[in-house]
């Protein structure tokens, strides 16, 4: 019973959280709406019994990437009001998609095995069973691969983000030091014959 | 510590990997060797990479046996199918970076550029291969990720990134919902195997049958994004025109086949069950795509924005094989998507030699008037767009012969006879350019690059196209053959 | 596949070179004549035919000797019930078309040589020429009516090409047009009689077709047309005629051979004497196993064989273009050929075809001869005395004009001999009376009119113009080569026909390859009376050889020298000499009743539903103009703002679940 209410809570406030996401005027209210997202998501998590993935989520995510996400916001002189704008153009249309889509999407949702009682029930584990082995268990052995594809995934996307970012520029100035360490003499004087 | 005990044996069959790890770490040593190499021999990593395709192409080729493999637990398979398909990736990838070798030879980082490829390439075959959805999403994000890279990799060019940007924030959206639809069907299957998940959709009941198909509603949605189906194409023109022309050769061909590929696993392995379903969802597809590939294209200046539109039209052919859902389709896709890759790199490889200094040469009528001044490159032009329109007795007749009369087989002539019909409209766009070779006045001055791979590539693809086009048989035979793996 | 019924000895790698030699020799010149030329060109075509005659000769030997060939090599088509084998079927009957068409092709490959020296067009015309002869050879040698019909449009489309050789003068593209429409007309019956053939046989194998007639016949199988009702067999064989008339000139098809002389004259002995405009002949001896169960077939082959003949013979009278008395001769001597295809004597017609391609190709590559000495001047009127000048041509000349007028013992009187005796013993009631007629009286004609030409340009006064005078000299050795070749044929092969081939003898040479009922067989009944020595068949025997002897001899009063004779006959009979003259005025009237009226209806099409509708409202500002409005919109839509393509996918996905949903 506790359980229900907190998943409606968490679950509610996540979806209340996403909308802020899109909703907010501030886009700095959009970052901490989007925190407060993956607060509730990990709230989710830990009803799940996944606390490993739940603590994983706030530490990575909030910790590292959304802090990352603010200081580039910062950075960032972006006019809300310009990008908003046509958004009543759109509403009108955009809306009743939305609601029947959402009605559709909640129509199957509710149907089928999702309330059948022949539903699986979970049943909580005992506190003997380490939710970190777990999954380390399962990643390591029957998900190796998709393990291992994941990990070049993210040094493809290491090594996009340096090669789209990190070049040089035609146009500025720069030390070249390793050259300005290695030249000798004979590169910068040259003897003349008086 | 908690004694772990390892409940799984080590991997069998892991030879049938080797193709892809030859790939995965030759990626890796491209990347190192281009950073102690002077700017001047930078060029090797191309060759390097060239020797990765061939040297996994062979590997392929062996490690495949007539009887289909599994390893790490049944996460990938080795057979015909998968190996046919990779074949093709290879190629597509040689071609590429054949096309690459000049167009990229200014840039910085190029080391980083092969590398890229080889890693796109890598999520390619694992697609192909996968047999459940982990392993097909990640190559799927291995294959995006390297290609949004790909796409804006000359940063210097405002389309470029431009064109990067529109399509990674696109392709996320269609990540998403292909995860949203893989979520349902796992929720309602409580499997990620396709196997698995097909005989438990043939078991269960029409309680949860909503939900399934918004699964695979969404699942679809997500592969179309990736093999540009109209609704899903928009983002295919401007990726195309801003990308590299090398590249946009590259994602024609490649992403394509590895998308069809995997969906005609999914379709043949998750989901015969609803097959009425995705026959009437893709059905509405194959439409728009005919419509707007065909139609939009007529409206095009710039050769690449055309063969943008050209490539959605030519997708909406392919997805009749699927519609056909049977033996004679899927054979008729893998034709299609055979003869498509030679059609394809031929046409940019002479796209690509009309760059020159300061001028793009992506203007239709930049072709003015190329028959006088190179009448070999514009034969050869000439013979790509005349097959690509599907005109008799060229390649790209018998691949379009071969998914119509599939699908008119399948019992859906309404919809063969408006794919003659748009292959009608859409012949209007192709042979518009040989007017332009042969009946224009030339503008521009060509002074085409002497490169020899260039030509090679021109002459080979011609020779192929024309050599299919009269004697089909042996590529038709190899494509069915290769479906043994599937059905 | 290769699936071989009968071979004996016979190598199919022989036979199928005969054939492709020449293929390879068109098309190797053909497309590398720019970078060839003429001393290649010529070199290599050359070469392959006479390669190609060579083999013909080769297997005419063999096949002498018993040996025949009948088999598929592979299959063209396989459509639902239509299987269309590529094969050949190799009898008598075939070698000796085979061995004509290669010798008179090489002679004529030869005398181009140097009749077309210089011309721009040179490779092209070997190309032609070869690619003739390959197509003539799969038209004889064919094992199907499939083969028969590709060989049959093939030689129609190079006859085209060759009559329209000179296309920048009008005339000759005029010529090459009317050539082709006409025989579209022809060919459209042929074609008719090709899907009959399939639709009552199922095959159309000529083996298998053969064998499966008189089973039709038994049948009684009928169809009605326009409320007459025919039997199958006889609308087959009728419909197949009508292609045959048309590729032989027969009336009233037969406008555009006249015509066709626009070509160089060499394509005039190849195609439209000795080889193409025989292939109707060829055609009917072929079928012979089915023309023989359709009385009604044989008599309208008959009829329409006599008519030409006599009707093209009283043209000739008249002529003064060297070629065009030749060109009609041509149809005459063809409706002989048929006369004697409907009489049932289908050797003898054959036995003709073969002669008359030596003595008309010989005749045509003379007067081209001539015609090249007198620098293009065609007209007989002004030549003469030219025997000075071109000794060997004026030899050869008089040994063809002798073997077309049928003098002993050259060739034509043997064969022409035997198709009048042919027709005078058959009873076909009044329809053999009027060919026996026709063909007897046609005899005087040929040998007049052969001869009013052959005096006019060698003998009379010298009209040659003075300008021409100078040019005056015998051809070189290429063209006069070919023409002795010719003349030896000309001379021997009625002979050699008669005493070796035995072709005028009953069921002797051609047994087997050509079926003749023995109720029709008039050799058989010339064979009866032979023996009956009671009666006296003085005139039957020997009243076409005085007929050709008067002819002759009315000939030589008349020209030999320059007499008023021709003047006073032409203003007796002022009238008859303008019909003639105008060819019975068979241009006139197709001008007048079909083709204003065609062309009427083409103007009305080409206002109405060509700038009316396709040009107008329906196609170009309808269908095309709605694509365009389509492409420019959607182009619109595409406004390069990600929001954009996103909300369409989003549009997408909804369409796609909404409908779903709504049918789940």
């Amino acid at each position: 019973m506790l359980e229900t209410v907190f998943f409606y809570l968490f679950g509610g406030l996540a979806v209340l959280a996403g909308m802020g996401v899109v909703l907010a005027h501030n886009t700095m209210h959009s970052v901490m709406f989007l925190i407060f997202c993956f607060f509730n998501a990990a709230g989710l998590f830990f009803l799940l019994d996944a606390e490993f993935i739940g603590i994983i989520l706030i530490l990575i995510y909030v910790g590292a990437v959304m802090v990352l996400f603010m200081f580039v916001i910062m950075m960032l002189d972006v006019n809300r009001a310009k990008l908003r704008e046509g958004f009543l153009q759109y509403l009108p249309m955009g809306g009743i998609i939305a609601v029947i889509l959402l009605v559709e999407l909640i129509a199957s949702a509710s149907s089928g095995v999702f309330v059948s009682d022949e539903m699986v029930q979970a049943v909580h584990l005992g506190q003997e069973v380490n939710n970190t082995v777990e999954i380390g268990k399962e990643l390591y052995t029957k998900y190796l691969l998709g393990f291992e594809v994941a990990a070049i995934i993210l040094l493809v996307a290491l090594v996009g983000a340096i090669v789209l970012t990190l070049r040089e520029r035609k146009d500025a100035k720069y030390q070249n030091i390793s050259a300005q360490v290695n030249t000798r003499k004979e590169d910068r004087l040259r003897k003349v014959k008086m | 510590m908690a004694n772990v005990t390892f409940p799984f044996p080590f991997p069998a069959n892991m030879e049938i990997l080797l193709p892809e790890i030859i790939i995965a770490v030759m990626a890796m040593v491209i990347l190192l060797f281009d950073l102690f190499v002077s700017k001047e021999k930078k060029q090797i990593s191309a060759w390097l990479a060239i020797a990765t395709c061939i040297a996994a192409a062979i590997t392929t080729v062996n490690v495949t046996g007539s009887e289909s493999m599994m390893t790490f637990y049944g996460f990938f398979v080795q057979d015909y199918f998968a190996a046919f398909t990779k074949l093709l990736m290879l190629a597509a990838t040689v071609f590429g970076i054949i096309l690459s070798l000049d167009y990229m030879k200014e840039e910085t980082n190029i080391g980083e550029y092969y590398a890229l490829m080889l890693f796109a390439l890598l999520g390619m075959m694992l697609m192909v291969s996968a047999t459940n959805f982990i392993t097909m999403y990640l190559g799927v994000e291995l294959m995006a990720l390297s290609v949004y890279v790909l796409v804006g990799y000359q940063r210097d060019v405002l389309r470029s990134s431009e064109a990067a940007l529109k399509y990674f924030i696109l392709g996320s959206l269609s990540s998403g919902m292909l995860l949203y639809g893989i979520s349902f069907l796992y929720g309602t299957t409580g499997n990620f195997d396709f196997n698995l998940i097909g005989e438990a959709l043939a078991n269960s009941g029409d309680s949860a049958r909503t939900a399934t198909l918004v699964g695979m509603l969404f699942v679809l949605a997500g592969m179309a994004f990736k093999v540009s189906v109209a609704p899903f194409h928009m983002w295919t023109p401007d990726a195309y025109e801003g990308a590299p022309t090398p590249v946009t050769a590259f994602m024609s061909v490649g992403p394509k086949v590895a998308g069809f590929a995997i969906l005609m696993r999914i379709l043949v392995d998750a989901m015969p069950a609803l097959e009425h379903d995705y026959v009437t969802v893709l059905l509405w597809m194959a439409v728009l795509s005919l419509a707007v590939g065909n139609i939009a294209a007529i409206a095009q200046r710039n050769i690449k924005r055309m063969m943008a539109y050209s490539t959605i039209g030519h997708v909406g052919f392919v997805l009749l094989g699927l519609i056909a859902a049977s033996p004679e389709g899927y054979a008729a896709i893998l034709i299609y998507m055979t003869i498509y890759l030679f059609m394809t790199m031929g046409t940019f490889a002479i796209i690509i030699l009309m760059r020159r200094d300061g001028i793009q040469g992506e203007l239709l009528d930049d072709f003015a008037g190329m028959s006088k001044v190179r009448p070999g490159y514009a034969l050869a032009m000439g013979l790509m767009m005349f097959s690509l329109a599907g005109i008799p007795f060229l390649g790209g007749f018998w691949a379009k012969f071969a998914v119509i009369a599939a699908v008119i087989d399948a019992g859906h002539l309404y919809l063969g006879l408006a794919a003659i019909m748009f292959s009608a409209i859409g012949a209007f766009y192709y042979i518009r350019v040989v007017k332009y070779i042969y009946f224009d006045e030339e503008r521009v001055a060509f002074n085409f690059s002497d490169n020899v791979l260039m030509k090679a590539t021109v002459a080979l693809t011609s020779i192929i196209i024309v050599v299919i086009g009269v004697y089909p048989d042996p590529v038709m035979d190899v494509c069915r053959m290769a479906l043994a793996g599937l059905v | 596949m290769q699936e071989v019924l009968t071979q004996e000895t016979l190598s199919t790698v022989e036979l199928l070179a005969i054939p492709v030699l020449p293929l390879i020799g068109a098309m190797v010149v053909g497309l590398f004549g720019w970078f060839l030329k003429e001393r290649l060109s010529h070199w290599i075509t050359c070469t392959l035919v006479i390669a190609s005659t060579v083999l013909s000769i080769h297997v005419f030997i063999q096949v002498m000797g018993g040996a025949s060939f009948h088999g598929n090599f592979w299959t063209w088509i396989i459509s639902g019930d239509l299987d269309i084998p590529i094969g050949m079927m190799i009898d008598r009957l075939t070698t000796v078309m085979m061995m004509t068409v290669t010798i008179v092709s090489a002679c004529v490959h030869i005398y181009t040589i140097g009749y077309m020296h210089g011309d721009p067009g040179y490779s092209r015309f070997f190309s032609y020429i070869s690619a003739f002869t390959f197509s003539m050879l799969v038209l004889v040698m064919g094992n199907s009516f499939f083969t028969l019909f590709f060989g049959w449009e093939a030689v129609g489309l190079f006859s085209y090409l060759l009559i329209g050789f000179w296309y920048q003068r009008e005339t000759a593209t005029v010529a090459a047009m009317k050539a082709f429409i006409v025989n579209r007309v022809g060919d459209f019956g042929f074609a008719v009689g090709i899907l009959a053939v399939w639709y009552y046989f199922g095959t159309v194998e000529y083996s298998k077709v053969f064998a499966a007639v008189p089973a039709l016949v038994e049948s009684g199988v009928s169809l009605s047309f326009l409320s007459w009702d025919v039997s199958a067999i006889t609308f087959i064989c009728l419909a197949l005629f009508v292609g045959a008339m048309g590729k032989s000139g027969q009336v009233p098809l037969h406008v555009w051979l006249p015509d066709s002389m626009e070509g160089p004259t060499p394509i005039s002995a190849l195609i439209h004497a000795a080889t193409m405009v025989t292939a109707g002949v060829f055609m009917v001896a072929r079928l012979s196993p089915m023309f023989e169960y359709s009385e009604v077939a044989l008599a309208a082959v008959v009829l329409v064989g006599a008519t030409t003949a006599w009707m093209c013979a009283t043209i000739g009278l008249v002529q003064n273009d060297i070629k065009r008395v030749i060109a009609y001769s041509t149809c005459s001597q063809l409706g002989y050929m048929f006369v004697a295809c409907g009489v049932s004597a289908y050797s003898a017609g054959i036995f003709h075809l073969m002669t008359h391609a030596y003595f008309k190709a010989l005749l045509f590559l003379a007067a081209g001869s001539v015609i090249h000495a007198v620098m293009a001047e065609q007209d007989i009127r002004k030549m003469g005395q030219l025997r000075k000048y071109m000794p060997v041509t004026y030899v050869t000349m008089f040994l063809a004009a002798l073997a077309l007028s049928g003098i002993p013992p050259f060739a034509g009187f043997f064969s022409k001999d035997l198709i009048i005796e042919a027709t005078a013993v058959r009873e076909m009631g009044w329809v053999s009376d009027v060919a026996y007629y026709a063909v007897i009286s046609g005899v005087f004609m040929t040998a007049f009119y052969t001869f009013r030409m052959f005096f006019l340009t060698f003998h009379n006064s010298d009209r040659v113009p003075a300008e021409t005078k100078a040019h005056l000299h015998e051809s070189p050795k290429v063209i006069t080569i070919p023409l002795i070749i010719l003349a030896v044929g000309a001379v021997l092969s009625g002979w050699i026909g008669v005493t070796y081939l035995e072709m005028g003898e009953l069921g002797a040479y051609f047994d087997g390859s050509i079926f003749v009922l023995d109720q029709h067989n008039p050799l058989m009944k010339l064979q009866v009376l032979e023996h009956d020595h009671g009666q006296s068949h003085f005139w039957l025997e020997n009243g076409p050889l005085i007929l050709a002897l008067s002819g002759i001899g009315v000939a030589f009063l008349m020209y030999f020298r320059e007499t008023k004779y021709p003047a006073m006959i032409a203003n007796t009979l002022p009238r008859l000499h303008t019909f003639l003259l105008n060819k019975w005025y068979w241009d006139e009237l197709y001008e007048k009743a079909i083709i204003r009226p065609t062309r009427h209806l083409g103007t009305w099409f080409w206002q109405k539903g060509d700038l009316g509708m396709i040009d107008g409202k329906l196609i170009h500002t309808g269908i095309v103009d709605s694509i365009k409005e389509a492409a420019a919109r959607l182009r619109a839509v595409q406004t390069g703002m990600v929001y954009h393509y996103a909300y369409a996918m989003v549009i997408g996905v909804f369409g796609f679940l909404t409908y779903l949903m709504l049918n789940a």
